[in-house]
């Protein structure tokens, strides 16, 4: 019996757009569907849609038990981040600053459909550049601390990055990301941060989100400028989920959408959001929210290269998802990441530092033994 | 699961060890796609190694090359232990006799593993070595039985101990010493659907010179000792609890004192599940 027919699919993308593309599925079908999903992350959301389909799905006993393994883990993990939360929103309100939470954290403080099945890692923040040494001031005095990294690191986040050295806390391991801005400072384009400040909403006494349409735009922005795309296929769904949820629950929303990118500046990454969520995942977005998104659109021959690598690398990184070139396109990226983010100036020493660090760790690596299980 | 290796000594293993484990075709379900290779580069000729791979995640460091089986097994473990969520995981070995399962739970240097070995060979069915997994539902025992790992001196007394006894091939120098395995005997295998009901758990502990003894525990102190001893308590949250209450309603408690005197210990477990 060989193996080898099973043509290479993105069977993610298909069953999350159509769940019942698993009726008939062989059981080594099932596996691919498996691996490929724990692969991109999406084991858990892999669950949630076909719970959710409308034909009655009948899973495997096998299979329902890795699917339901993520989506224990995750709900222990909302209880925790709901908890976390709560802590830091005391311990910022006294110090009159607001709690603004970003990407998955904010899915489940939000409650919102994208939340359900998505682990994560850290809880990422968002505040005002005024009001950055203040918070971690506060957050030193509750335990957080930032983890060690040598002087370079360091030198580089502050002078580079959007975000702070990541914090973690003594007791509870947390790790948490806190932004001062949408971008480094050092990116080509350079939404304003304050507008996104002056737009965040409520969402729990003390606790605010980004309103709809900016968490859509942040959440492209970020991936589009992602460099490595192992959880690219995760963060497209997430668009595509909010993108569902809003357009139908939110009034206006995507009468207001494309406006709102193009005042902030980011109608590129929106319009890549919405264009690869059609492509991959099928997302429904209407005829002429896609039209007016075009602005965002590069030219002709740009959009060709462009498709030629998102197309690849937004696939789960699997083998059984690889196209020829996938490899090619998704060090490409790397290298556009790094592109976008800063100039050649200093990025070339910087990837030349890296290089450099990551040959000599490894070594340092190889020295060690792993822990028994 | 499926396994993919390039490595002779991992095949050698396989055979050696799993030789009674039904093999399926190539189509069907597997669980876990594991994989051990020799890492690419020139490295693999100045100092060999292999690596371990869940499909395509790596979750631990290269091992010397020597290493492969172990690392098959301590990663087998590892998959179930961080995906199997419908089993409370204990790291504990468990055995049955008269369909009644002891827990045998772990600290390292216990003696844990030489117990389970001598059990074995004296009639008890190895549910397994390492995993105890506790169904949330039914609140059985659920055997995943595999061969068993001993360390250093215990290789030696668990081969004289019983002639049944066949230790697979020592590997030196691990983190944790020498390491073999033993075959785990037909029985076990042929029988690793069948669910078991716990009755107690028993806190080995060798000690040289040590005077033998069985003392009762306190239900309290395991129910925390256990958990701690959990892969997946904290994971689980509520159900977990809930499972772990059920099996402490279901077990005696024990601390076993012993000098390594095996045929003293098989005794002393024998009298516990007599019919």
């Amino acid at each position: 019996m060989t193996l080898s027919r099973h043509k290479k699919q993105n069977r993610v993308a298909a069953v999350i757009q159509s769940p019942e593309t698993v009726k008939g599925y062989s059981d080594y079908e099932w596996e691919l569907l498996l691996r490929q999903g724990r692969a991109s992350l999406l084991l858990g959301k892999l669950d949630h849609y076909l719970a959710l389909s409308e034909d009655e799905i009948v899973l495997p006993p096998k299979v329902q038990n890795h699917l339901n393994a993520p989506m224990i883990a995750w709900t222990r993990q909302k209880h925790s981040v709901e908890w976390e939360l709560e802590r830091l929103r005391g311990d910022l309100q006294k110090a009159k600053i607001p709690l603004i939470v970003l990407k998955g954290a904010a899915y489940v403080v939000s409650n919102l459909d994208a939340a359900t099945g998505r682990l994560f890692n850290d809880i990422d923040i968002l505040v005002s550049s005024k009001n950055l040494e203040q918070i971690q001031n506060v957050l030193e005095w509750k335990g957080w601390y930032e983890e060690s990294m040598d002087v370079y690191d360091r030198d580089y986040y502050r002078r580079w990055m959007h975000e702070l050295p990541p914090m973690k806390n003594m007791q509870t391991g947390t790790v948490l990301d806190i932004h001062h801005t949408i971008l480094p400072p050092t990116a080509c384009y350079q939404p304003d941060p304050e507008k996104m400040l002056a737009a965040v909403r409520e969402v729990k006494r003390g606790i605010y989100v980004l309103c709809p349409e900016d968490m859509v735009i942040h959440s492209a922005t970020h991936l589009f400028h992602e460099g490595e795309f192992d959880h690219g296929l995760r963060d497209l769904v997430d668009i595509d989920g909010l993108l569902k949820e809003f357009g139908e629950k939110e009034p206006d929303f995507w009468k207001r959408l494309v406006p709102r990118a193009v005042e902030l500046g980011l109608i590129r990454p929106l319009y890549y959001g919405l264009h690869y969520g059609r492509t991959i995942l099928g997302t429904p977005v209407p005829k002429i929210v896609m039209r007016e998104a075009e602005q965002g659109q590069p030219n002709f021959l740009m959009s060709r290269v462009m498709d030629f690598l998102f197309l690849r690398a937004l696939a789960p990184d699997h083998p059984t998802c690889d196209r020829p070139f996938t490899g090619l396109a998704r060090w490409l990226l790397y290298v556009r990441s790094h592109y976008l983010r800063m100039p050649l100036y200093l990025l070339v020493p910087h990837l030349v530092r890296k290089a450099w660090k990551s040959r000599f760790e490894k070594k340092e690596a190889e020295a060690a033994l792993p822990e028994k299980d | 699961m499926r396994l993919e290796s390039s490595l002779a000594s991992v095949v050698r293993g396989v055979d050696f060890f799993y030789s009674d484990y039904p093999q399926l075709p190539s189509d069907s379900f597997a669980d876990f796609f594991v994989r051990l290779h020799p890492p690419a580069g020139i490295r693999r000729f100045a100092r060999p190694q292999v690596n371990f791979f869940l499909d395509t995640a790596q979750p631990f460091k290269p091992l010397p090359l020597d290493q492969a089986f172990p690392l098959f097994e301590w990663g087998l473990n590892w998959c179930v232990a961080q995906n199997c969520h419908q089993y409370l995981s204990i790291h504990a070995a468990v055995l049955e006799r008269n369909g009644r399962a002891v827990i045998l739970p772990g600290f390292p240097g216990a003696g844990k593993s030489t117990l389970a070995a001598a059990l074995a060979l004296r009639g008890w069915r190895l549910l397994s070595d390492e995993l105890t997994l506790v169904d949330l539902e039914s609140g059985l025992i659920v055997p995943i039985p595999r061969p068993i790992s001993i360390k250093n001196k215990a290789i030696e007394i668990v081969e004289n101990f019983d002639d049944r006894a066949r230790i697979g091939e020592r590997v030196t120098d691990t983190s944790k010493g020498t390491v073999a395995h033993m075959r785990v005997l037909t029985d076990s295998v042929t029988r690793a659907q069948e669910s078991a009901a716990p009755c107690a758990v028993l806190f080995p502990k060798y000690q040289e010179g040590a005077k033998n003894s069985l003392t009762d525990l306190d239900k309290g102190l395991v129910f925390m000792q256990l958990a701690e001893l959990s892969f997946n308590y904290g994971v689980l949250g509520r159900s977990g609890f809930e499972a772990m209450s059920r099996l402490m309603d279901a077990c005696a408690c024990y601390g076993l004192d012993y000098n390594g005197d095996l045929d003293f210990a098989v005794g002393v477990l024998d009298d516990l599940v007599a019919p």
